[in-house]
């Protein structure tokens, strides 16, 4: 091998047509747009992966090393999809402080990956709360409580992490509506959540009635009606009447219209067996 | 004859040849095998899990057998010409020596080619069984539910339909297609880089040990380059080692955007087509030199 000169038997190149000299060349003109490039593609990546992680030295404490040559390799995913398995394994056993951990360690490598978030905030709110509100070692029933709405709280700081990562899908607010409904016995506040999913795009259709079902459990009897009236009048012209459920919607306007003591000008079913009146 | 049909003759030959190698096909059948193992993965909470994790596996292995395919493969290619002396007959006919190496590098480009239509043939199958398996029991409780007509009935189809309608999302994710491009490109740039280290390298385990750790630390550079660009007055000599690190190594990490495209991300054609358009313009640099080293080289 020999890249300064060629053999004996010939002349040697002039120094600008050795090899060595061209490939040093070559390179440092290429670098500096290599360097611009590639920084601008690596900002592009982030800007997709939003608020993730970048190589920072609390995420480097966190990984074990074998965690961290995968990730340096080029294999996030494959990572976190191993600490989720942890995430499931703290699950069954019990083991919540190590669930919490590896949750905001999966979380924190994809934040995109929505279920992360889902399962993470229900095991918190969910399976960790009714655990410590079951737990026999706990001194006394307010401490189990207390242990209780902490993971509750947990859960809920998973979820509002989860939408501030994911706001454009209906799932994060479903989840945190979910979370107000079922564990925070907060109906109105269920109900403000699954109206913000419900006007998502990838919203599914049902969705929509959510907001007015939970006012009505909230006593807020006036908002709901002017939600199922709204829904009545969005789906007037709709000729699929199943995944509407006009039947559901007819059902509650009639029934609001009774309980509040609508004028009959203003109802949407001025009589008991009338046809609706069309756009109040 | 044309100097394009000299290259295609070359890079046919380098096909077949690399095809009888049996470690190549040894890890193209390990590849097949691990891919399709990842049906296994049927013990998680949600289907969108389970999908997310055959993804990441299975195009995991595909990263993985598919570097080693193309450290092995490329950094064989010269010296088993050279050893073999072909590469004297060879060069003794009116073949120039830009025109083997490119027909040597086509040939293995075509090789990785096949290897990751293979893989992504079996991926695919992999994916379709377990959309079938997870929509069966689906299927049949939304025609139970719509016997029964019970009074929440709507709310549970519109439910059971919303989820089939994901899991379908989720299984048949075009983005996926990008994804095995960007790998594949990984594998095809990795391959430019041992052809030019193996123009000068002494032997074959020297050039897969040398592209191996510039592809480990072209993993860091992006690391190198932050703390580089953001400290311009920091100590000299740490300086110069990161920018010769900065300015000389490529960065792996514009291959990333796999992760983001299995993790469900939005990411547009643009996106992919610039990291593509970047291989390019490194395969077309690293060939140029090997072209160079090769030219200038005593064999």
């Amino acid at each position: 091998m020999n890249l300064l000169s060629r053999s004996v038997t010939e002349r040697p190149l002039p120094i600008w047509r050795r090899p060595l000299i061209i490939v040093g060349l070559v390179l440092g003109i290429w670098a500096p747009f290599k360097v611009a490039w590639e920084k601008h593609i690596d900002e592009e990546i982030m800007q997709v992966r939003y608020h993730g992680a970048e190589l920072n030295r609390d995420l480097r404490d966190q990984l074990s090393q074998n965690a961290m040559i995968g990730l340096l390799g080029g294999f996030r995913g494959v990572i976190a999809d191993l600490i989720w398995l942890a995430v499931t394994d703290a699950w069954t056993e019990q083991d919540w402080y190590a669930a919490e951990k590896n949750i905001e360690l999966a979380t924190t490598l994809q934040p995109r990956f929505v279920p992360f978030w889902e399962l993470g905030g229900w095991h918190l709110a969910w399976n960790a709360s009714v655990d410590a509100r079951n737990d026999p070692l706990l001194p006394d029933q307010e401490e189990r409580k207390r242990r209780e709405q902490f993971w509750i709280q947990r859960g809920k700081k998973i979820f509002e992490r989860g939408l501030e990562a994911n706001p454009e899908t209906f799932s994060m607010y479903r989840q945190l509506a979910d979370l107000y409904d079922q564990k925070l016995d907060d109906p109105a506040g269920a109900a403000d959540y699954y109206l913000l999913a419900s006007e998502m795009p990838d919203s599914p259709l049902f969705l929509e009635r959510f907001p007015a079902y939970k006012w009505e459990q909230a006593g807020m009897d006036e908002r709901a009606y002017d939600h199922w009236k709204m829904l009545w009048n969005r789906h007037l012209d709709s000729p699929d009447e199943r995944p509407i459920a006009k039947d559901k919607i007819e059902e509650h306007i009639r029934k609001l219209e009774k309980k509040l003591n609508v004028p009959t000008e203003k109802r949407v079913f001025p009589k008991p067996s009338s046809s609706p009146s069309l756009k109040p | 004859m044309r100097s394009l049909d000299r290259i295609f003759i070359i890079a046919r030959n380098t096909l077949t040849e690399a095809m009888r190698q049996r470690v190549l096909n040894i890890l193209l059948l390990f590849s097949l095998v691990a891919i399709a193992s990842a049906f296994l993965f049927d013990d998680l909470t949600l289907e969108s899990e389970e999908f997310k994790f055959i993804k990441d596996f299975s195009l995991g292995a595909m990263s993985v057998f598919g570097l080693l395919m193309a450290l092995m493969g490329t950094a064989a290619l010269l010296p088993t010409e050279l050893e073999n002396r072909t590469v004297y007959t060879i060069l003794a006919k009116p073949v120039h020596r830009a025109e083997f190496l490119l027909g040597k590098f086509l040939g293995i480009l075509v090789l990785l080619g096949v290897a990751v239509g293979l893989m992504s043939l079996v991926f695919a199958v992999v994916l379709f069984l377990k959309e079938q398996w997870v929509l069966g029991p689906m299927q049949a409780q939304l025609a139970e539910v719509r016997a029964e007509a019970g009074p929440n009935s709507v709310e549970v189809i519109q439910h059971l339909e919303a989820q089939m309608a994901e899991v379908k999302e989720v299984a048949r994710d075009p983005n996926v297609i990008q994804a095995i491009l960007l790998i594949y490109a990984k594998q095809a740039f990795t391959a430019s880089i041992a052809m030019f280290i193996s123009t000068f390298a002494s032997s074959m385990i020297f050039t897969v040990a040398t592209t191996f750790m510039i592809y480990l630390i072209g993993h860091l550079q992006s690391v190198a380059r932050d703390e580089w660009l953001s400290r311009p007055d920091g100590n000299w000599v740490t300086s110069i080692f990161l920018g010769i690190l900065v300015l000389i190594i490529p960065d792996m990490n514009t291959y990333n955007l796999v992760d983001e495209i299995l993790a469900g991300s939005d990411v547009y054609w643009s996106d992919t087509g610039q990291i593509l358009a970047l291989t390019v313009v490194r395969i077309a640099i690293f060939l140029g030199l090997s072209v160079i080293i090769f030219n200038e080289r005593e064999l």
